[in-house]
């Protein structure tokens, strides 16, 4: 698994008027995921609002137990249907309904801003590509920049997972405040390419 | 990464026009290109203009040189083992393939030359063999640059050590005419070549890089001018020219392949 924390650190939260930041990179998105957990949660003392719709809710606490990050601020809004019974979680009705999960989304919040009034938090967006799935890119386009609009609102950072190349990575690179591109290096690259399995 | 957006198989067609001309020239016995008074063209193929086949050598030595020093520099910077055997075996290649167009350039440094060129080719091929099973589990500890460096100077003295007491070169390379025995360590060298070139082809289908893609060419020029020296009959003959011009295109395929953009 590689580490991206480093560059994560190195990356975002320098500018205090930062809200949104988007990655994008051809890395797995759990170990991004990883990164921006112990960054937001382990270093900066950040809860964390996470959209599940590639991993059930037990495995990103799974992951957060294995790698000792305090997740007692990690809450989750469940649309993989796992019918997870923990206190952070919220389920959603529905995916492909958009309306409903701006609703689901702030009720979270709202739940999670009660309970830790003194931390700031962050939403982890890193299933853009699924969501595309259920919606069309033009809907699920304008659910992102109105709901970018409610969380700056809320003094929620947002960090948004993108695939190179991904079709909604225009819009979203729009409203985000910082862009970063994590990738190998082109000495990893090169490393990779004539044999070295690291 | 940069991606081929064609099959890896068509590094056939890059490879082939060396063969093409391999076979021909094997067919076309050196009688043919080179009479007693050789001009034009035919004289290229001769020992007689040396100039050219060691400037052919030097080119091919640089380029093989700047391909070491990156893949060190890769080495050093992500710590792998099998890529820096690999830049000592880029190295190694250089060195002799420098040492041999310098010994060209003199009237009796045709055994030199020959011993450079045999020396470096086993050596490296079995290098690049070996780069092939090392343990990449751990991190190197040694210095890259440190162990090319080393590497670089070894051959070095061991070339220069070989010319100093020209006596002790193996008879089989101080002879006057290429022998069986003399040519026996080129078909190995062209072994390693073909099953490093095999990993790598095999790798490319997997990755889709361009950067394997053209190490893949490199090592099939590689084993490919191997080859055209073991059929080669000496003196003159037009396959010492398709040994070096195959040597210097994979020296520009390794080129080709660490300046792609990333």
């Amino acid at each position: 698994m590689h580490d991206v924390t480093p560059e994560l650190r190195k990356a975002l939260l320098h500018d205090k008027a930062e809200r949104a930041a988007a990655i994008i990179s051809n890395y797995a998105s759990l170990e991004i995921d990883l990164g921006l957990f112990e960054l937001f949660v382990q270093d900066q003392g950040f809860g964390a609002l996470v959209f599940c719709v590639d991993r059930s809710p037990a495995s990103y606490r799974q992951l957060l137990t294995e790698k000792g990050v305090n997740d007692e601020a990690v809450f989750y809004l469940d649309v993989t249907g796992a019918g997870d019974n923990h206190p952070n979680t919220l389920a959603s009705l529905n995916i492909g309904n958009l309306s409903y999960l701006t609703l689901e989304v702030f009720q979270m919040i709202e739940t999670a801003q009660k309970r830790f009034p003194q931390r700031n938090f962050f939403v982890l967006l890193d299933s853009v590509g699924s969501m595309q799935l259920y919606n069309e890119p033009e809907t699920l386009a304008r659910f992102l920049h109105a709901n970018n609009l409610r969380f700056r609102a809320l003094n929620v950072y947002q960090t948004y997972l993108l695939e190179p190349n991904g079709k909604l990575n225009n819009v979203v690179r729009k409203f985000c405040d910082n862009i970063l591109e994590l990738g190998p290096t082109k000495e990893e690259a090169f490393a990779r390419a004539i044999g070295a399995q690291r | 990464m940069s991606n081929i957006s064609h099959p890896p198989c068509k590094s056939v067609f890059v490879i082939l026009p060396f063969a093409i001309v391999l076979l021909l020239a094997t067919m076309a016995r050196p009688d043919l290109l080179c009479s007693q008074n050789n001009t034009g063209m035919a004289a290229l193929f001769c020992d007689n203009d040396r100039t050219i086949g060691a400037l052919v050598d030097l080119i091919a030595g640089i380029v093989l040189m700047t391909v070491a020093y990156y893949t060190t520099k890769v080495a050093a910077s992500t710590r792998s083992r099998r890529v820096l055997l690999t830049a000592c075996a880029f190295a190694v290649l250089a060195t002799g393939t420098v040492g041999a167009g310098i010994a060209k350039l003199h009237a009796d440094g045709g055994n030199v030359a020959a011993f450079s060129s045999t020396a470096s080719a086993i050596i490296s091929s079995l290098m690049l063999v070996a780069a092939l099973h090392v343990f990449e589990d751990k991190n190197i500890k040694r210095h890259p640059w440190a162990m090319t460096i080393l590497t670089v100077v070894t051959t070095t003295l061991a070339l220069v050590g070989f010319t100093m007491f020209g006596s002790s070169l193996p008879p089989f390379i101080a002879g006057q005419r290429m022998t069986l025995l003399g040519t026996a360590p080129w078909p190995l060298a062209a072994i390693g070549f073909v099953l490093v070139a095999v990993f790598h082809y095999r790798l490319c289908l997997k990755l889709h890089s361009r950067i394997t893609y053209w190490f893949v060419i490199g090592y099939a020029l590689l084993a490919l001018a191997s080859l055209a020296v073991f059929f080669n009959r000496g003196s003159g003959d037009a396959l010492v020219w398709v040994f070096r011009l195959s040597r210097l295109a994979a020296s520009l395929a390794f080129l080709r392949a660490i300046t792609l953009k990333h």
